[in-house]
């Protein structure tokens, strides 16, 4: 158990772990670190050095100018060059919504209105009109346009309202026992790897 | 008298928490756990593939989620390997082509399987969903022809083999995904268009956001939390830190829930006081 | 000029690749996949944009010695230090990779796991059952919170089946309307970006 406890490896990941668990470390320099050495290697050099110059991809030198014009932000008096990458950036991201987005949206749609009878047992079929009455209540909430008070929607909306209130509270529920997941993580941690306590 | 349990110190939370779960740790009671259908459904999938089929695992997390998703990826890992799967990783998060191959490499030797023959390390690459639909037309444009650390994939026979990210070299995909960019970005760039199918395996707080799809069908199951993570273990006959956890994990949910207990006890009292 | 060109580049991006998606021809003619490489190379290359921002701040602070200063002068000493030994020995470098297990990781998932004190003190405190709604959002986090454990199925048999209908019907139910609203809201932006009445990204006052 001393050996564990004074390995190297172990000791220092237990005092941060101690140490955060004290007080709160308000930045994380070293993970911002990694980040950049990463691109680096897995990234950068391989486009630079294989595709451009080994490669003789020399195309790629006009989005590696385009990547570099974002630097003039920091330069006032010609900040605007960094308006092209950004706006390419964003007609790009934009155009990959349109293109790709109502594919993924349409299954959420129609499987809403599944048959309300023939399912494998009665029990399916009433969940599968709750869900149809639920999906479609949800939605007339959030109608912020339409006039609520005293009308059809209203009553629709007021039960979506409720069915939106029993999803937030799942979510909580599942928020909560994941961080409790995370601390019971470095409890394992400090009892198993470093003090050796656990089987 | 019982308006003072709304009042209650929260160091005294603080160290019952920290108690239960540690002693939970140091004697586990060893609460049974029920397999759910999502993750069954995910684990039945994946062990319909044919040896030699390639699963593409998404390694979108960071340290953070240690506790739920390492877990989650060993399970994976030993199922993959039983099956004499073909493992590919990829992340769009910077650390989770580190955290693959420190995963990697205990449960590769268990089942003798090599590097760049049965699995390969794609690594983090910038470009988020861009990088995915990059790959999709030739992973070489997405990955910029090299490994996690520099080494050409062409040089690998797995490399070789896995040409694109799309239904012809890739059987399934998971995505072990810790938030944004993950789950949907597999969904809408990748599974959607190139009908791979995909399954999530997603920290906890996930899961209700992830439900709509599972029940779409767009998602062949789920594996959600720790929970789901323990699910697999017993599937796969792998069992590992996941059920470990679990009594600690209830312990403590018990412990908060009767704390909430405690609050609304004390505010009904003090209400009808007045 | 200089808001009208950017603006053309903006839609001229986003309208190539809705044409190489939607049109035969415009798969034919790939120019999808130059832009998908030239977006990735490009946002490669612009990843110093944190570092020189964060610099920038952080030798602010320094030089006016503003309360915690030192702290800063260790951020800077780590951010090169550590960017440098990751760049001379890649990530899985004997050192770089000693520093990424055993002070990043513990670090860095300890910070997470504080949440669940601050949570289950927060949870202690404001939850209420003062309103109807207050009381059926309580109900719902706690069934789910014990079913979704094993401990739930071990108090009272069927608690985790409680659970997961929660989950499998109005939960499903709730999050897949804020699915449907969230997309429409991202695809009417979309529409707004390429017909060039959101300018936010310019640095103008935002929507036409």
């Amino acid at each position: 158990m001393g050996a564990k406890i004074l390995d190297p490896a172990n000791l220092t990941g237990a005092i941060i772990t101690l140490a955060v668990l004290t007080f709160l470390i308000k930045d994380n320099p070293v993970f911002d670190l990694f980040q950049h050495g990463l691109t680096y290697h897995s990234y950068i050099r391989p486009t630079i050095v294989d595709d451009i110059i080994k490669k003789g991809h020399y195309s790629y030198i006009i989005p590696v100018i385009l990547g570099l014009l974002v630097y003039f932000m920091f330069v006032p008096s010609l900040n605007w060059i960094a308006r092209y990458p950004m706006s390419f950036w964003v007609g790009y991201g934009a155009g990959y919504i349109l293109a790709f987005q109502p594919a993924t949206l349409m299954p959420q749609i129609y499987n809403t209105f599944i048959k309300f009878y023939g399912a494998a047992t009665v029990g399916k079929d009433i969940n599968n009109i709750l869900l149809f009455v639920a999906v479609v209540s949800a939605l007339a909430y959030f109608f912020f346009t339409v006039r609520k008070q005293g009308t059809a929607v209203g009553y629709v909306a007021e039960t979506g309202r409720w069915v939106i209130m029993i999803a937030l509270g799942a979510a909580f529920g599942s928020t909560v026992l994941y961080r409790i997941t995370l601390f019971v993580g470095r409890m394992q941690f400090l009892l198993g790897d470093w003090l050796g306590l656990l089987k | 008298m019982f308006e003072r349990l709304q009042t209650i110190d929260r160091r005294i939370i603080y160290l019952l928490l920290i108690l239960v779960i540690a002693l939970a740790l140091l004697k586990p009671i060893g609460l049974p756990v029920k397999v759910g259908d999502n993750t069954k459904a995910m684990f039945n999938a994946i062990d319909a593939l044919p040896p030699g089929s390639v699963l593409w695992i998404g390694m979108d997390l960071g340290v953070s989620t240690k506790a739920e998703q390492y877990p989650m990826v060993t399970a994976l890992l030993n199922h993959a390997f039983q099956k004499n799967l073909k493992v590919v990783a990829f992340a769009m998060w910077t650390q989770g082509g580190q955290i693959f191959q420190q995963l990697v490499t205990p449960v590769a030797k268990k089942y003798n399987k090599q590097e760049g023959v049965d699995y390969l390390n794609i690594g983090y690459k910038p470009g988020n969903e861009m990088a995915l639909r990059a790959m999709v037309s030739d992973i070489n444009t997405g990955a910029a022809g090299v490994d996690q650390n520099g080494k050409p994939l062409s040089s690998s026979p797995l490399g070789q083999q896995v040409k694109k990210l799309t239904a012809e070299y890739v059987n399934f995909i998971v995505d072990v995904a810790a938030g944004d960019p993950g789950t949907t970005a597999y969904l809408q760039y990748v599974s959607t268009p190139e009908k791979i199918p995909m399954a999530p395996a997603v920290v906890n707080v996930s899961v209700p956001s992830e439900m709509p799809y599972v029940q779409s069908g767009q998602y062949k199951g789920m594996m959600g939390g720790l929970r789901g993570a323990a699910e697999y273990e017993i599937l796969a006959k792998a069992p590992g830190a996941a059920a470990a956890g679990m009594d600690s994990q209830s312990l403590g949910a018990a412990l908060i829930v009767l704390f909430i207990i405690f609050g609304n006890i004390g505010y009904l009292a003090s209400r009808s006081k007045k | 000029m200089r808001k009208e060109l950017p603006m053309i580049v903006t839609v001229v991006s986003g309208l190539v690749v809705v044409f190489s998606r939607y049109f035969h021809y415009g798969m034919q003619l790939g120019l999808m996949d130059t832009l998908d490489k030239w977006y990735l190379v490009s946002s490669s290359f612009a990843i110093l944009l944190g570092i020189v921002n964060m610099v920038k701040i952080h030798w602010g602070y320094i030089r006016r010695r503003k309360e915690g200063w030192w702290n800063s002068i260790v951020l800077l000493l780590c951010l090169f230090g550590y960017g440098a030994l990751t760049i001379q020995q890649t990530v899985d470098g004997p050192q770089a990779a000693w520093i990424f297990n055993n002070v990043i990781t513990p670090g860095d998932s300890t910070m997470f796991a504080l949440i669940a004190f601050f949570i289950s003190s927060a949870a202690y405190r404001a939850f209420r059952v003062r309103t109807k709604e207050a009381t059926v959002l309580l109900l719902a986090a706690v069934i789910v919170l014990l079913g979704k454990a094993p401990i739930g199925d071990a108090m009272i048999n069927g608690w985790g089946n409680v659970a997961d209908w929660i989950m499998n019907v109005p939960n499903t139910g709730g999050f897949r309307a804020i699915i449907i609203g969230a997309a429409i809201g991202a695809f009417a932006t979309g529409f707004r970006i390429l017909l060039g009445l959101e300018r936010a990204h310019l640095g103008g006052t935002g929507a036409k």
